[in-house]
């Protein structure tokens, strides 16, 4: 079973897309053929089929080396990156239900204070100026938010 | 020559501050290690689609031009390149700073880009011209072949193996499967929502992959060193090194032109090869790597050379020359152009501003850099987390600026994730980013060209365009192949010949 889970971790990507790509071959088994030209279905199936093959190539092909990957995540950048996603997800929400500039106010705080870990002064200054440039932007630029 | 007339007319006091705010911009992207030309690119297309076009481009490829010529800011103070083109200036630009010469260093470095970018805007003005004519004759089958062709291309020089570049290939060529069927309207994996109803947005895909997996990444980089408090004086006292090597920058101006058009190549491998150059070509090869002058002309002279050569497929054939292309090419369209030989013939004055505007960017860089690259070097010394979260709020107001869809910024962020594990395991994503813009042209220009032969497969073989870009794709797909056979062959025989001479 181990031996098992560190297969997948080492080859998740190959793995994912065989999934991926017999999960699209079953989804678009009804889709709607025409007389001439391709079908709806031509390109996905092709892609789908490209997928699971290469990626059982590149399983063999990789199967007895060490991970070739450019960096290997501590600990510490996994819970930066889970924080930062809830911190998105949150801004998100305000954005939408609450105000644009709540929104870029939250981020900005909380991202500073807690991932970048600056002072109070230098965070309410960041933000501060931030705000201004941010607000500025989507003014200026007639993006509705 | 009348449309170059009245593009350059068009220059007014709005547009060459754009054009200056768009080179600022570019500069502190690139300055910062950990920072891409295309992230910034990415992340500031979203807010070039209320300008003018003229002025929407002259933005953009100003950022894209001092994007690429400052990675060579930090490479030469720090040894940390701002931007991957810049890893060759770090051996010769760095021990030159040490002792002393750090403004030299940046001389040469800001010289040298600025010519080698002037030099390949130049060709850039001829060659897209020829090609879109010679293009004109292109029907479905020869589009069809030319995406295959780039497809190769991407995948042959990609870094890695082959094997992961395929594999980032497919993901790209699957992405635009979603939504309406180009060529019968059928909704595909739209799973009853009306948002995907016309797919996942390509730039919001972009902004995710190199912009917020690029924060991601950061995140389990070490601390950069910062900038010690060292004079950056006398830039100009590189300018005899510049004329001492006239020949060096002229034939790396060309490779990097000729490298910049070939599609995934990029400005890294254009840099490498300029180094390369500077090496043969220096009467102490043996000094190179202890601070010489043609150690930094070679690198930076090819690298900046790319970013007229890019533009060569993208204006000419729409197929773009690098990821940064891919993501002008989202912006072309979204004003309303489609690049191609058609492009020429409909807004001619368009491209002759696109032509002028690179070079106009490289002169707006040579005078900032001149009274400003002192300031910009203490940039260095910024906390990169306080720009982290500038660009997390960039990319959310990019991404949803494009259609004002809350879905484009969940888009962005699910390819944030997928563009980190991607480069934790090693896929490159430039074939992603060349097979998400070529995968949509490639199904279309196929079920034209089938339509038009009642599905026979022939034409694209008896076609004389099409039947050559089929033979090129073929060789480009064999090349990383017959290339790595050819090296184990000579170091085969080298070691064999080595160990008859020990025995004998």
């Amino acid at each position: 079973m181990k031996k098992l889970i560190d297969f997948i971790k080492k080859h998740s990507l190959p793995v994912s897309l065989i999934f991926l790509g017999m999960i699209v071959l079953y989804w678009i088994r009804d889709y709607r053929q025409v007389p001439s030209g391709l079908s709806s279905a031509f390109f996905p199936r092709l892609v789908a089929i490209l997928m699971i093959v290469l990626s059982v190539l590149t399983i063999l092909i990789h199967f007895k080396k060490e991970n070739e990957g450019e960096f290997t995540p501590s600990k510490s950048a996994n819970f930066k990156i889970l924080l930062t996603t809830v911190l998105f997800l949150s801004t998100i929400n305000l954005i939408k239900h609450v105000h644009v500039v709540v929104g870029i106010v939250f981020f900005l705080v909380t991202y500073l204070k807690i991932i970048a870990k600056i002072t109070w002064k230098k965070t309410m200054l960041i933000t501060f100026i931030g705000t201004i440039i941010l607000y500025g932007m989507i003014f200026l630029l007639r993006i509705s938010l | 020559m009348s449309e170059y007339f009245i593009a350059f007319s068009n220059i007014n006091a709005t547009y060459l501050i754009v054009v200056v705010i768009g080179a600022i911009a570019g500069y502190i992207i690139g300055a910062l290690p950990g920072f891409s030309a295309t992230m910034g690119v990415a992340i500031f297309v979203p807010f070039s689609y209320n300008m003018q076009t003229n002025s929407a481009f002259g933005f953009l490829i100003a950022l894209y031009c001092s994007a690429v010529f400052a990675g060579s800011i930090p490479a030469i103070l720090i040894r940390t390149p701002g931007t991957p083109a810049a890893i060759c200036t770090v051996l010769d630009g760095y021990p030159m700073a040490q002792r002393g010469e750090a403004g030299r260093a940046l001389g040469l470095a800001c010289w040298s880009s600025v010519i080698g970018g002037v030099i390949s805007a130049f060709i850039l003005m001829i060659a897209a011209e020829f090609i879109a004519t010679f293009a004109l004759a292109f029907g479905h089958y020869e589009y069809f072949m030319l995406g295959i062709l780039g497809l190769t291309m991407v995948i042959g020089m990609s870094s890695g193996t082959m094997a992961k570049g395929l594999i980032a290939m497919i993901i790209g060529l699957a992405i635009p499967l979603v939504g309406m069927d180009p060529m019968n309207g059928y909704p595909r994996f739209t799973f009853g929502s009306v948002q995907l109803l016309s797919g996942l947005q390509e730039l919001p895909v972009m902004i995710g992959l190199f912009g917020i997996s690029e924060i991601f990444v950061s995140f389990s980089a070490e601390d950069r060193e910062k900038f010690p408090n060292q004079k950056i004086t006398n830039l100009f006292s590189g300018i005899k090194d510049l004329l001492k090597n006239k020949m060096l920058i002229f034939k790396t101006a060309i490779i990097g032109t000729f490298l910049g058009a070939l599609p995934g190549v990029g400005a890294t491998t254009a840099a490498i090869l300029g180094y390369d150059q500077a090496k043969k070509g220096s009467k102490h090869p043996e000094k190179m790597g202890t601070g010489q002058p043609e150690g930094i002309i070679g690198p930076e002279c090819a690298n900046n050379a790319v970013t007229g050569g890019a533009l060569i497929p993208l204006l000419s054939l729409g197929i773009p020359g690098d990821p940064v292309t891919a993501i002008l090419l989202g912006a072309l369209m979204i004003h309303g152009l489609q690049p191609g030989p058609l492009l020429f013939v409909q807004q001619g004055i368009v491209v002759k501003g696109i032509f002028i505007t690179v070079i106009l960017s490289y002169l707006v860089i040579l005078l900032f850099s001149v009274f400003s690259i002192k300031l910009l070097a203490r940039l260095l010394n910024i906390n990169s987390n306080v720009l982290y979260a500038f660009v997390l709020m960039f990319s959310l107001i990019g991404s949803y600026a494009l259609r004002n869809s809350y879905t484009d910024i969940y888009v962005a962020l699910a390819f944030g994730f997928i563009g980190y594990w991607m480069r934790k395991d090693g896929y490159p994503l430039g074939p992603l980013t060349l097979a998400l813009v070529l995968g949509s042209m490639i199904e279309q220009k196929l079920s034209g060209a089938l339509k038009l032969s009642e599905g026979s497969i022939v034409p694209f073989f008896t076609r004389p365009i099409s039947l050559t870009l089929f033979l090129l794709a073929v060789a480009f797909t064999f090349f990383p192949v017959i290339r790595n056979w050819i090296i184990y062959k000579n170091k085969s025989t080298n070691g064999k010949k080595s160990w008859q001479s020990e025995q004998s």
